[in-house]
Order: structure tokens, then C-alpha cells, then sequence
């Protein structure tokens, strides 16, 4: 398949997709005039804040909020005995008197300014009293464990019941009893912050107006869910709400159950005062209440002939969902990912989430995968070694052909470019060569080391949900365009994409189109902006939109031409008559005749993809429209002394389908690899009795400039036509396979395996020391205890 | 607002003229530690003085066989002595790494040993050179060993009334300065050494100080390990009956960043490379 | 207590209280909000402002003692509608993507720039080690710093012929990329 920028550039063809355009608005954010809603200040504007829980597991007991309404600069104080209801609609709690986990909150209050809030929120006279907990599902799962939700008809003690999702294909039992290898294996992951540089924020502002209740500016990634958590508190209709979406300093699947929290809790303050209410998390209240990447516990069994063909996978996943949970749609893209992009027989999989009192898990960028990738690669690896056989042998033989079906018996249709990704990406690294030359290190100080992990993903949001959205294109008197869509931009680079997108549909340059960006008010609900489904999925409506508008215009342009509309084109801003070289009509002057004569200039569609027919009752089916393919390759070198692990080199090669702009892939990729990185060997969210404390940067460690490794990113492109253009999914790829493939290669540098991430290099350290002291975990026992510190 | 005071001076008598008040003065330079103890409520000033204005209290020069370093310097400005680099490698290297660069710019070497944090990493370098502290105060002054003056976690003997001056110490041409941290840029330290070496013409040791921060609360000379060395060169029988002194010198703790056992376990580690380092330079 | 600055050229006084950061009268007093608020303890470098020259974290910065001071924001940056020039070469290398912590990166850049005019990689990768991004993995914010510095020092007058060449060179060079 071709490559990206290799000299044989793809004959796709395109004007203004497959090539960089700069960022529509780079502009705005390189002179500091984007506006964030923390940027925002209105008129008689007060500030916000919340009274969080010190214990990971409390009653209260007292709370008297007289003394601090006495400060001079309170205006309101609030607490769960003024809620109509403490429960939201997303499972989390607004306030409440029972504090479930760190993040839970039990008052509010708004202020004049910062010192009176802090003074008001230090007034409050409170009492506690502790109440038993659990923090991992082992402990929530005991008999007789304390439960974090009594008499709730979604928990069976403490698991949730909604989340669990399984996938069935063949027979897993039968299978095991003739297999001639089996393996049993358990890998851990702990929960990692999304770290987004800018925080919750959302100002809320009274409307005073016949038409609604209240506005709320906010730095959301999904508008229509802060709309519903924003209603839900003051207890009225949608349509009193309007969200309005601010620039968003950074998501990667975040900024949703605290960014709909915070939005509700200002929209309560500013309702009981009448002013506009600002309510800024810090990044402490951001780190101890927002939700993380998913700890897993993921049980394998493997199965596999003499010959090394795997015959039977069974997963158990077991998530440590936090006190609140609003994600069970993950266990299903889990479920079908659980076993890699492997052709399996037999494949087992179940999924569920327990509740425990420590900090709550949600979507971040992977949502499943890199906790997946990194066991289900390492499990092979593994097996590979019991058989005796080259890992990437036995890789290669078991791995997911077109055709074939994968593990919950999808069949595989469209291209699977896995080989010529694998052999580009070995070719470049020399990674045979250098994997079997690091087996026998004498240098005993540094050891060097290559790993790899592949793997597929579902691109946008399959069977899960319908993966709906709206866009809609208008086109001006004066010639520029205006579009939109319920999708939204986090920083990724969407309205650049879409601008692109529609340029290349009507063939106009981007510079005249303007991307207006959510307001609930203007668009329907189209979801959420995760999943990677944005660019895949999302753009399809605005695409249909400017397709339809196109043939309004081309019908103006031919009335102007006095021709038929199939006579006519729009070919770079221009209106041509085909086969008549001199007949050109400019896109504005066509612009303006089409307003004057009344014709229909804006237009909304909706999209949604056909109906996939999987049956997630059972677990089989056709889950996904397609899948985007890739592969990372890291190079790394082990100080045996101090743990140090120094990420030299990451490769990777990724299935775009089509490149819509070439540098916002880049970027996503580059990103996406520090992530990944962080999540293999940097990133550890100490936690100590439900209490995190790693709750600023000081403390939480993400990648600077000087921890990027060398990164080499092949943009592969194929022929697929499920997404837009023949677009596959990027933002989540690039970072799902990192840690794998960095682990995999801390193993070839050492001979020890890594059976629970995130690790640093005191682990690292740790591990070497005692590899050998724990038959069952391989030396991660000691690992538990560093984790709980 | 707040209910406390700003004063800021021009000159080290008019700073020891308030410091001589009889209420809590907190004296501001860079402000890199204090406004950070002020945001987080560790600390409560009534008075904030600051000398960043002192020009007394700034920079570098060599004075009676001492290189001498004002308090109120900046990292950056001891990153890029070259009199630093020339004479106490081990403090270049560690204003290097030190915090991260634009930090730097405003962190002043008086400021970091007098916050005395556990993991401040100009210390060590200053404990290996035998740096001296000038503290004065309304009327006199003394002059005490940086070893004396750090004594715990965030504590110095620096009294209410005192201001620290200046950090001297002889020059040194082989020292070296090895830090290990949880990324590569603008971490605090897990630990750190720092290693000053004095050699005879036949390239033997005749004095040399080794020093470890964030293995405890406070930064520590590893006394006994030195003594291993002296009369000797870094070779693998000094490093291994360093190894087996080593722990009569450093007790080190659990902590956010490290485990009790990770550090110890790498000091000597460190401590070895760090010795090979000064040695060889 | 008033506080007296020099910003973007301008001269502000303004009402301060002692223990206030220079971030919170940035943001707060003069209602400047292009420098950002990431973690309020020195680390993140989204509040990176120039004090007298050199790029400092003005929330560890107290305020009071910058009276006199000259202080530079990313809204003194462009002249009027014209970009800097730095700014341009972040649109132009996609350095931007939430650009929460752009203003950070523009101001640590402008003062590295001024005192070191021709860093090496390592230098560049160096100075901006104390702002951290989530987004871009840093690679392209590197690259357009080198891209500045490049395109600072191309040879403003050229034979026209020669301009042409480069020119056309350069339209074949954006369609290839």
C-alpha cells in the first residue's frame, strides 16, 4: 500500500484534503485571543467553587454553612440538603452527605473573588464520619465487602450490573480440552490522568429571557451532555438550556462527568443568585476529581496446538470503575478488542466493572486498547517463549488475514495491510536483527532492547451507539461558507478537517469557509467527540450537507450559464461550463445571484452509518463499519542499575485509509506517542487509601520536550470506503500500541516481563531485584504495595 | 486581600533594619518556593521583604581564594559562570538540571539552601565544596558551614532576624553532580550526589566529600564513605568497601517519589559514576 | 498597594495586595487572559510571561516585586493584525493544537530567541523543557522555532529571477507535502 510523503505520494487525487492546511484557529490561539471558558468574564460575574470530600469514603454527619454565609463577599452557599435530587443523570452525585470517593462533593459556594471563596469554603463547619472502604476490585469483591451503593438495582454487590459485555465465538471449553499448550496469565493496569492543560471550566449566566433559564460557556467536549447534566440540576426542559461550546484546552476522552458536574454546580449557584457564575477546577480538584484511564485486571487462558496456532482465548477484564461509573459502553469495544488482531477459533471474553471508592474511570484516549494491547501482546509473547517459538513467528501465523474472522467473528472484508506495515516498519528499525542481537547482552550496565505491538481498532463508534451526528453548510451572499456540525473540536484539529472536507466537496478554496463551532442552540445532539469518530464518521454529514448545497448552486450557476445543471462543474471556486473554456462564473458571483433569486442556501443532513448487525446479547457479530491497522516499534536502553528506561527510538505505522491533512496526523501521532510512553514507563497516580496524591504536575510526571523519544511515524493509506474521503481513525491509534510495544521491548533488553503498567524506574529497579520472587505475578507483587503507598 | 506587608529595600543594612522587627518577616527573592508555600497555605507571612533588589546580595567573584557567591544570584546566572564551570563543576551541573530554565531565572542559590527542601539540588553541590554561609543580622554576622546550616526537612539555624548573604567555597577542579528524577526535565529529585575530589600529582585522592540529597530529610555528607577513597583512586576495591560503609552514612525513606530500598540500592550507584566523573575530569 | 508595569510597551498601575502573583494581576487586574492558568505551582508553564527579558512562570512570580518592570505578553506579540513572526512559524508547523499552552511556548521561545539567536536542536529542546504539552508531543513546536530561525535568515534581497525559481521550487514543495 502506498505511503504517505514517501516520493510515491498517493494517486488519490484531492485538492484540499490529503495535504496540510493550516489550522483554522491557530490564528486566535497563537495571539491569545481564543477564549477558554475560564477566559470569560461577564458583568457582575461571581466565582464558584466546591467543598470536596477529605476521606475516600464518609458520612456526613453536621454541616452549618452560617458562618460562611457571613463573609463578607459570600453570596451563596449551598449544600446537598437544598437539592431537589442528589442523583444526576449520569450516575455521579451533585453533592451529597454520603462522600463515596475523593471527588465527591458535599457544598458549594459563590463569592465576589478567590479569598472570599476560599474563606467561606475554610467557614464551613462540617463533620464526618469515616466509613469502611474498598479500593480494588479483589477487596470490593470479598463477601461481605463494604458496598459503595446500597439498595441500587444496577450493582450485584459491588459490581456494576449494566457493564457487563461479553463476546462468544465457538467454544472456548471444548477447545481447552485439546489444546497441548495452555497458558494462564493475569495482567494489571493502574488508572493514569488525562492531564489536559487547561481544566474544568464553565461560566454559567442567567438568562433572563421569556426562552430560557440559563446559558453555560464551557470548555466541554460534548455540549448536549453538559446540556443534560445542566438541566437535570435545575430540573427543567433541554430547551431552557443553551450550551455554548468555548475553545477546549485538551481532552483525550476527558472533560466529561467533571466538566458536566462543574457546569451543573455553577448553574445551581448562578440560579440562586441571579448572577453569572464562574466555576474553575484547579488542577488539584481536576486530578482528584476527574476520572482516569481504566484500571484493569485482565485474567488470560490461552490455548494453542503443537504447531502454535492459537485455538482458544479467554479474557476476563475486571475494571476498577471508581465510586461512579457512566462508561459501560467501553466493556464492548473491550470485549471485541480483548483478544488483538488475531484469527481465533475460540474466543471468550467478559467484561465488567467494579465499583470501589477511589477515583472514577472514564473514556480516555484508546478507551480500552492500550490496556488490552499491552496484555494481550505480552500474553503471546509469552506463549511464543512457552513454545518455544520466535514471538513474531508465532505473531504472523495467528494473525488476522482478509477474509478471516476476528475474535467476535466480524468477517473481514476490507484490506488488513498489517504485513506491509510490519514489513516497512522491520525494514526501517532492522528489527530482527537487532531483537535477536539484544537476546545476548553482555554489558551488563545498559542493555539495550526492540519490542513491537499490532494491533487494530474499530474506527468511531460501531455497535456501541448509533453513531449519528448532524453538520450543516451555508453558503453567503458574498461567497464565503459557513459550517458546522455537533461534533466538536478539543484541540485535535476537527474544524481543519472539516473545513478541508468541504472545500474538497464543493471544490472551493478553505480560506472561505468558516467553521461556527457548537452551540446547543443551532445544532442537534450528535453526541459525543470521542471514539475517534469524528473525521471517520462525523464529517460524513457535513459532507452529504455541502453535496446537496452544491447541486443547489450548480442549479443557479446553470440558470446563469442559461445551460442544464449537468452542463455545469464547480472546480476551485469556479463555475464552469463544461467543454466551454471561456464560460467562468466566480463561486461569489454565483453566491449572490443564488441569494437574490431566493434559493435554498443552507442546508443541514444527518448521517448514520448502516446498521451493524452485531447481537450484543450474545457477543457476535459485525461490531465495527471498519478497522484502522497499525504497528509500533520501540527501541530502548535499561540502566540495569538505576531502572532508568530510556526510550531511544519510536517507530510506527498506521492505516489512515486517506491522509486528510498530513501535519494534524502528525501531530496526533507525536502526541500520541509521549502518551503512550508515559503510560509504559512515567505516568504513576500514586494513590494511598482512595487518597491520590499526585495531584499537580509537580508530582504527576507527563513527558517534557526532553523525554520525546526519536519518532518516525509511517502514514500508511488504503482503499476503504466506510469513512469519509476513505478516512480511518488516528487520535486513538496513535497512542494505543506505545506502551506494548515499549514494554515488549524492556523484556527483549532484560529477559523480564512487565505484567502491570504503568511502572517508573524505581520499579523498573524494583522488578530487576526481584524477578524472580513471585512465582505467579513474576516479581509484580512487590509492585501492589508501591502502587497502594 | 490579605492582611500582610510588602517592603522592598536597596541595600543589606536597610533588609536587616526590618528584618530586626519584632514581627514575622518572610524575605522574598525569587519566590519560586514562597509563593508556593503563600498559594498553598503552608505559609502565613505578616511581612514580605524583598531583596531581590539587593545588587550586594548578587553574583559571583573570586575573593581570598574563595569563589563567592551573592544569595540573592540566580541559577541561571551560576549555569553560566564560567568561574563556576572552571571551579565547582558539580554546582554547574546541578544549576544545569536544576527545576527547569525558566524556573532558573528567578531561583536564587540563598533561596534554595534556606528553604531547605529535602531535594533542593543546589546543596549538595555546596555540601561537597565546604561551602560556608555568611549570615548577618543588625550588628554582626557569622560565618558557618553549610553542613550547619541545613539541619532538617525545610529547616535551617537561620534565626528570625538573620539574612544569608552569601555561599563561599575553595575552588575545586574535580567535582561532578549526578541527579536522578522521574523525567529528564523539571523533576524534583529522587536523589542526587555530588562529589568533590582533591588529587595529588600522582592523580591520588587526598580529600575527598561526597554528598547525597532527597535520601532523607535533609541533604547529608557521607562522611564515612569519603574517608574510604582518600589515599586511593575510584577502583573497584574503594567501590566496593564504599559499598559496604555506605550504609552507616545514609538512611534514606520512603517517599513519593522513591522507595526507601530504590535509593538505597542506587546511592552507591550514583555515588560511583559521580566519583569517576570528577575524577576523570 | 499600587503596582506600576510596563506591559507590551504600555504603562499600567493598578491596585494590588502583596502576596497577588504576577498571573493573577495579568489575568485579573488587567484582564489580559491569553497568559494561562495551568497549575498555579510553578510546573506547567502555560502563565510564561517575559519580566525584563527573561521568560519567568508568573504564578510563582509575586507581583509586587516587579514594580518598575517591564513585562511581555503574548497580546504584545503580533503588531496589530501582523504576526510575529514566531507565531506564524507555529501556524505554519502545526505547533498549535488545544493551544492552551501555546502563549507559554511563544513567550519561553521569544526570550530563549532573543539571548540565544541560533540554538541548536538540543538548545531549543532544552529551553522550552519547562512548558508542558499534552497535545503535541513537542516535535512540531521545535520544528517551528527551527522554522523561524530559518526563515529569519533567508537572504531578504534576491535577483529576481532567482525569486521565481525559489518560488515556483517552493509552490511544488507545498503541493508534494
Amino acid at each position: 500500500m502506498p505511503i504517505y510523503g514517501d516520493g510515491n505520494k498517493t494517486e488519490k487525487g484531492y485538492t484540499y484534503i490529503n495535504r496540510f492546511f493550516p489550522r483554522v484557529d491557530a490564528r486566535d490561539k497563537v495571539t491569545g485571543r481564543a477564549k477558554y471558558a475560564g477566559d470569560l468574564d461577564f458583568p457582575g460575574m461571581l466565582i464558584g467553587g466546591a467543598l470536596f470530600s477529605p476521606y475516600a469514603h464518609a458520612q456526613v454527619t453536621y454541616i452549618n454553612v452560617d458562618k460562611a454565609r457571613q463573609i463578607p463577599g459570600v453570596h451563596c452557599v449551598m449544600t446537598f440538603e437544598d437539592l431537589k435530587k442528589e442523583k444526576s443523570w449520569g450516575y455521579y452525585t451533585f453533592m451529597s452527605s454520603r462522600l463515596r470517593y475523593q471527588g465527591d462533593v458535599s457544598a458549594i459556594v459563590a463569592a465576589e473573588d478567590w479569598e472570599s471563596l476560599q474563606k467561606a469554603l475554610k467557614s464551613i463547619e462540617i463533620e464526618y464520619k469515616e466509613l469502611p472502604a474498598v479500593f480494588t476490585p479483589e477487596e470490593a469483591l470479598k463477601p461481605g465487602a463494604p458496598l459503595v451503593h446500597e439498595n441500587d438495582p444496577e450493582c450485584e454487590g459491588n459490581i456494576w450490573s449494566h457493564s457487563r459485555y461479553k463476546v462468544r465465538k465457538g467454544d472456548v471449553d471444548a477447545a481447552f480440552e485439546t489444546c497441548d499448550h495452555i497458558l494462564e496469565r493475569v495482567y494489571r493496569t493502574d488508572p493514569v490522568e488525562h492531564a489536559y492543560m487547561e481544566t474544568e471550566a464553565a461560566v454559567a449566566v442567567p438568562d433572563t429571557t421569556a426562552s430560557g433559564i440559563m446559558t453555560v460557556y464551557a470548555g466541554c467536549v460534548n455540549p448536549f451532555f453538559t446540556r443534560r447534566w445542566v438541566a437535570d440540576v435545575l430540573g427543567v426542559s433541554r430547551a431552557k438550556i443553551r450550551v455554548v461550546q468555548q475553545t477546549v484546552g485538551g481532552s483525550f476522552g476527558g472533560k466529561e462527568e467533571l466538566m458536566g458536574l462543574t457546569a451543573s454546580r455553577a448553574a445551581l449557584l448562578a440560579s440562586a443568585t441571579g448572577r453569572p457564575v464562574k466555576m474553575v477546577m484547579t488542577r488539584e480538584e481536576s486530578i482528584i476529581a476527574s476520572t482516569k484511564r481504566h484500571p484493569f485486571t485482565i485474567k488470560y487462558k490461552l490455548g494453542t496446538n503443537n504447531e502454535g496456532k492459537i485455538q482458544a482465548f479467554q479474557a476476563e477484564v475486571i475494571e476498577n470503575v471508581g465510586a461512579f461509573h457512566m462508561h459501560e459502553f467501553m466493556n464492548f469495544r473491550a470485549a471485541v478488542h480483548a483478544a488483538g488482531v488475531y484469527e481465533i477459533p475460540n474466543v471468550k471474553v467478559d467484561v465488567y466493572g467494579v465499583f470501589t471508592n477511589t477515583v472514577t474511570a472514564g473514556a480516555m484516549r484508546g478507551y480500552s486498547s492500550p490496556q488490552l494491547i499491552f496484555g494481550s501482546e505480552q500474553l503471546y509473547e509469552e506463549m511464543a517463549e512457552e513454545l518455544g517459538m520466535d514471538y513474531m513467528e508465532f505473531k504472523r501465523l495467528n494473525m488476522l488475514k482478509q477474509g478471516g474472522t476476528n475474535a467476535c467473528g466480524q468477517v473481514m472484508d476490507a484490506p488488513i495491510i498489517l504485513p506491509e506495515i510490519l514489513d516497512k516498519l522491520f525494514d526501517k528499525t532492522d528489527f530482527e536483527n537487532k531483537r535477536k542481537a539484544y537476546l545476548n547482552q553482555s554489558d551488563t550496565l545498559k542493555r539495550k532492547g526492540i519490542g513491537m505491538a499490532m494491533f487494530y481498532r474499530g474506527c468511531g463508534l460501531g455497535a456501541e451507539a448509533p453513531d449519528a451526528s448532524a453538520g450543516s453548510v451555508v453558503v453567503h451572499d458574498d461567497g464565503t461558507v459557513m459550517i458546522n456540525s455537533g461534533l466538536v473540536e478539543n484541540g485535535q484539529g476537527m474544524k481543519t478537517a472539516f473545513t478541508q472536507i468541504v472545500a474538497e466537496t464543493l471544490s472551493i478554496p478553505p480560506d472561505v469557509i468558516h467553521f461556527i463551532g457548537v452551540d446547543t442552540n443551532t445544532i442537534p445532539d450528535s453526541g459525543i467527540t470521542a471514539a475517534s469518530r469524528t473525521t471517520v464518521m462525523g464529517s460524513q454529514s457535513v459532507k452529504l450537507a455541502a453535496e446537496e448545497l452544491k447541486g443547489y448552486l450548480l442549479e443557479t450557476a446553470a440558470m446563469m450559464f442559461h445551460a442544464t445543471p449537468e452542463a455545469v462543474e464547480l472546480k476551485d471556486g469556479m463555475f464552469k461550463l463544461i467543454g466551454v473554456p471561456d464560460a467562468v462564473i466566480p463561486f461569489q458571483v454565483v453566491a449572490n445571484v443564488h441569494h437574490w433569486t431566493g434559493q435554498q442556501a443552507g442546508v443541514m443532513r444527518w448521517f448514520k452509518p448502516p446498521h451493524l448487525d452485531y447481537d450484543m446479547k450474545e457477543g457476535f457479530g459485525k461490531a465495527f463499519p471498519t478497522y484502522a491497522y497499525g504497528s509500533v516499534i520501540a527501541e530502548v536502553e535499561v540502566d540495569m542499575q538505576t531502572g532508568e528506561i530510556n526510550v531511544e527510538k519510536i517507530t510506527c505505522g498506521h492505516d489512515l485509509g486517506t491522509v486528510i491533512n498530513n501535519k494534524t496526523v502528525i501531530g496526533q501521532i507525536y502526541g500520541g506517542v509521549l502518551m503512550g510512553q508515559g503510560y509504559a514507563i512515567m505516568e504513576k497516580l500514586l494513590i494511598k487509601d482512595g487518597i491520590i496524591r499526585t495531584d499537580n504536575f509537580d508530582t504527576y510526571m507527563i513527558g517534557t520536550s526532553m523525554d520525546v523519544p526519536e519518532i518516525d511515524a509511517v502514514l500508511f493509506e488504503s482503499d476503504d470506503a466506510a469513512g469519509t474521503y476513505g478516512a480511518k481513525s488516528v487520535g486513538e491509534p496513535s497512542t494505543e500500541g506505545v506502551a506494548a510495544a515499549i514494554i515488549s521491548a524492556i523484556t527483549n533488553a532484560t529477559g523480564i516481563r512487565i505484567r502491570r503498567i504503568p511502572i517508573n524506574k524505581v520499579d523498573m529497579l524494583s522488578i530487576l531485584h526481584h524477578s524472580n520472587d513471585d512465582t505467579v505475578e513474576g516479581g509484580q507483587a512487590r509492585l501492589k504495595s508501591r502502587t497502594d503507598l | 486581600m490579605s492582611d500582610f506587608d510588602f517592603i522592598s529595600v536597596n541595600t543589606i543594612d536597610e533588609a536587616l533594619d526590618v528584618l530586626a522587627r519584632p514581627q514575622k518577616v518572610t524575605v522574598l527573592s525569587g519566590g519560586t518556593d514562597v509563593m508556593l508555600r503563600i498559594h498553598d497555605g503552608r505559609l502565613e507571612p505578616s511581612l514580605l521583604l524583598d531583596v531581590s533588589r539587593i545588587e550586594e546580595l548578587k553574583g559571583i567573584k573570586e575573593k581570598d581564594g574563595f569563589i563567592e557567591i551573592g544569595a540573592a544570584t540566580t541559577i541561571n546566572e551560576i549555569g553560566a559562570s564560567e568561574l563556576i564551570k572552571d571551579n565547582a563543576y558539580a554546582l554547574y551541573e546541578a544549576a544545569d538540571v536544576f527545576a527547569d530554565p525558566n524556573t532558573r531565572n528567578r531561583a536564587t542559590i540563598g533561596g534554595n539552601i534556606t528553604n531547605a527542601s529535602p531535594g533542593a539540588d543546589g546543596a549538595p553541590a555546596l555540601f561537597a565544596l565546604d561551602g560556608e554561609v555568611l549570615i548577618k543580622k543588625k550588628g554582626g554576622e557569622r560565618r558557618i558551614p553549610v553542613t550547619d546550616y541545613i539541619i532538617g526537612s525545610y529547616k535551617t539555624v537561620l534565626e528570625p532576624d538573620e539574612l544569608v548573604a552569601s555561599i563561599r567555597f575553595k575552588p575545586c577542579k574535580n567535582s561532578a553532580f549526578i541527579k536522578i528524577g522521574l523525567r529528564k526535565a523539571m523533576a524534583i529529585s529522587v536523589e542526587t550526589v555530588a562529589v568533590a575530589l582533591f588529587l595529588d600529582e600522582n592523580k591520588i585522592i587526598t580529600d575527598c566529600r561526597v554528598a547525597f540529597g532527597a535520601l532523607g530529610p535533609s541533604t547529608l555528607r557521607a562522611r564515612n564513605t569519603e574517608k574510604v577513597f582518600v589515599g586511593y583512586t575510584p577502583n573497584e576495591e574503594t567501590f566496593a568497601k564504599a559499598q559496604e560503609v555506605i550504609a552507616m552514612d545514609i538512611k534514606p525513606r520512603d517517599g513519593l517519589r522513591g522507595s526507601r530500598e530504590y535509593r538505597f540500592s542506587t546511592a552507591h550507584v550514583i555515588m560511583e559514576r559521580a566519583l569517576i566523573k570528577a575524577y576523570e575530569k | 498597594m499600587i503596582l506600576h508595569l510596563t506591559v507590551n510597551g504600555k504603562n499600567v498601575e493598578t491596585q494590588i495586595s502583596p502576596e497577588q502573583t504576577l498571573l493573577s494581576v495579568i489575568r485579573g487586574n488587567l484582564k489580559m487572559t491569553g497568559t494561562k492558568i495551568g497549575c498555579m505551582v510553578g510546573e506547567c508553564g502555560a502563565c510564561t510571561v517575559i519580566l525584563n527579558g527573561k521568560a519567568v512562570k508568573s504564578c510563582v512570580v509575586n507581583a509586587a516585586q516587579c514594580e518598575g518592570m517591564e513585562v511581555r505578553t503574548v497580546e504584545g506579540l503580533a503588531n496589530g493584525e501582523e504576526l510575529h513572526p514566531l507565531q506564524q512559524a507555529f501556524i505554519d508547523h502545526n505547533a498549535v493544537q488545544c493551544g492552551y499552552c501555546t502563549s507559554g511556548f511563544l513567550m519561553t521561545a521569544v526570550a530563549f530567541l532573543e539571548q540565544n539567536p541560533n540554538p541548536s536542536r538540543d538548545e531549543i529542546k532544552k529551553a522550552i523543557s519547562g512548558n508542558l504539552c499534552r497535545c503535541t508531543g513537542y516535535i512540531q513546536i521545535e520544528e517551528a522555532i527551527e522554522g523561524y530561525i530559518a526563515e529569519r535568515d533567508k537572504p531578504k534581497e534576491v535577483p529576481d529571477n532567482e525569486t521565481k525559481e525559489n518560488a515556483a521550487e517552493e509552490t511544488v514543495e507545498a503541493a508534494a507535502s
